[in-house]
């Protein structure tokens, strides 16, 4: 088993799975891929068996928060020390993922963040979604105390140590600001590199109309309550460092 | 005319054609009956506490109109604070023999019994001592039927905040399960997979 592994959360993606699954061959033959199947009701799963990919089945659509998850638990068990997570949606480009790996080996930090912003790259539907996004990136910057620039990016690189403590507590919808905010209470450091992002190849945001409401709310709410929440101590960086 | 008037005439309208004491005897014939088949029932262990319960209450309030249908008239003699205490009461019975009758029935864990019990206690509480209530009345300003409606919301808030935690175990339970099914899935194909090509 190789210590690499990429995980790709989906729920009926079934126009843009194939082709991004041959893409991440071409990219990174070596990795081998697991595709998360989100309770999808479409062809996802059984082309992405085809494609070569390992591929958990999750029986209910339970959230994008626990499609991961689920791959995360997966990784630990298979012994990885480094899971890369993209989209299954292919706005995450597989050629890109080298730039995240290189500085995942080379850095001490326990995330690596694929940022859209600190590069030329900008890829954003409106103005309206750029303004939240940013006012998003100012608010968990002064909570982690470090400068957040694609606090909603899910290009990421998970280390081990951050595998133990993400297999047992992950947010459940919209999870990645919560995430880097909980990580980083928890003892854990991330770092953004910035890179490429592509416009989605096929169907839409899940974030739109109500959505966005429901997403800013839930998300700020999340913010200000994960301030208070209790530590979990046999989860912190210092303990999940040693374990194997 | 008031309801209770209305009531009364109904009676009398049933058992006129069996002459001026037709009502009572009407009474005592179903009391009878009815304590018969209860007795008939229990014997035969044909019947649970629940149902029992009711027979026996139905029993005992025919076999009082059969003593005197004037009963019907007391309820007219009573005040509105009075009746409402006497509908508190039964509500408060119908809910605690409900949730008793659901838990030895095993429809019910005892767990979210608990808050439908102490629901039924708090409402026969107000129904037995009005004294106590009084105070609380004073203190709000609130009438006594207020404060009843009062009592019944807070309970109902409790209870379906009660059922909200318990649906977020559910789902994280349920979140647990899937992810776990399906890594099994996923390494029972792998083996599959691995003892396919040593045999092949």
């Amino acid at each position: 088993m190789s210590d690499e592994l990429v995980i790709i959360p989906a729920f009926n993606e079934e126009a843009s799975i194939g082709g991004l699954l041959r893409e991440l061959k071409d990219a990174q033959p070596d990795i081998p891929a697991v595709v998360v199947c989100d309770g999808s009701s479409d062809r996802t799963a059984e082309i992405a068996r085809k494609e070569g990919a390992t591929v958990l089945d999750l029986a209910c659509n339970l959230g994008v928060g626990s499609a991961v998850q689920a791959g995360f638990q997966y990784a630990l068990a298979m012994g990885c020390q480094r899971v890369i997570r993209i989209d299954g949606d292919g706005q995450h480009p597989p050629s890109e993922i080298g730039v995240l790996l290189e500085k995942a080996r080379n850095s001490t930090e326990d995330l690596i963040i694929g940022s859209r912003f600190s590069s030329q790259g900008l890829h954003t539907s409106s103005i309206f979604r750029f303004m939240g996004i940013k006012l998003l990136a100012v608010f968990l910057s002064v909570i982690c105390r470090k400068r957040v620039t694609d606090p909603t990016s899910g290009f990421w690189v998970v280390k081990r140590p951050l595998l133990h403590y993400f297999a047992r507590e992950y947010p459940v919808d919209y999870p990645e600001p919560e995430a880097l905010a909980l990580l980083r209470r928890q003892g854990y450091d991330f770092a953004e590199v910035g890179t490429k992002f592509r416009a989605r190849q096929e169907g839409s945001s899940s974030i739109h109309g109500w959505g966005t409401v429901y997403y800013a709310l839930k998300v700020s709410f999340a913010l200000v309550v994960g301030r208070v929440r209790k530590l979990s101590k046999t989860l912190s960086r210092a303990n999940t460092e040693v374990r194997p | 005319m008031n309801a209770i008037a209305l009531l009364q005439d109904w009676v009398t309208a049933i058992a006129s054609p069996l002459g001026p004491r037709g009502g009572k005897l009407t009474f005592a014939f179903l009391a009878l009956l009815m304590m018969l088949s209860c007795i008939l029932l229990i014997k035969a262990k044909r019947i649970g506490v629940f149902r029992s319960t009711m027979l026996i209450a139905f029993t005992a309030l025919f076999a009082g109109l059969a003593y005197d249908l004037r009963l019907i008239e007391r309820l007219n003699e009573v005040t509105f604070l009075d009746r409402i205490r006497l509908l508190m009461g039964t509500l408060s019975f119908l809910v605690l023999l409900v949730t008793f009758e659901a838990v030895r029935r095993l429809h019910l864990q005892e767990r979210y019994a608990l808050l439908w019990l102490s629901t039924g206690i708090m409402l026969l509480l107000c129904a037995l001592f009005t004294s106590i209530l009084d105070f609380f009345c004073d203190l709000f300003g609130m009438q006594y039927i207020t404060f009843i409606v009062a009592v019944i919301f807070t309970f109902l808030l409790l209870v379906s905040f009660h059922f909200s935690i318990a649906m977020s175990r559910l789902a994280k339970d349920r979140a647990n399960l899937a992810q776990r099914t399906a890594q099994l899935e996923a390494r029972i194909e792998q083996l599959e997979k691995q003892r396919s090509e040593a045999k092949g």
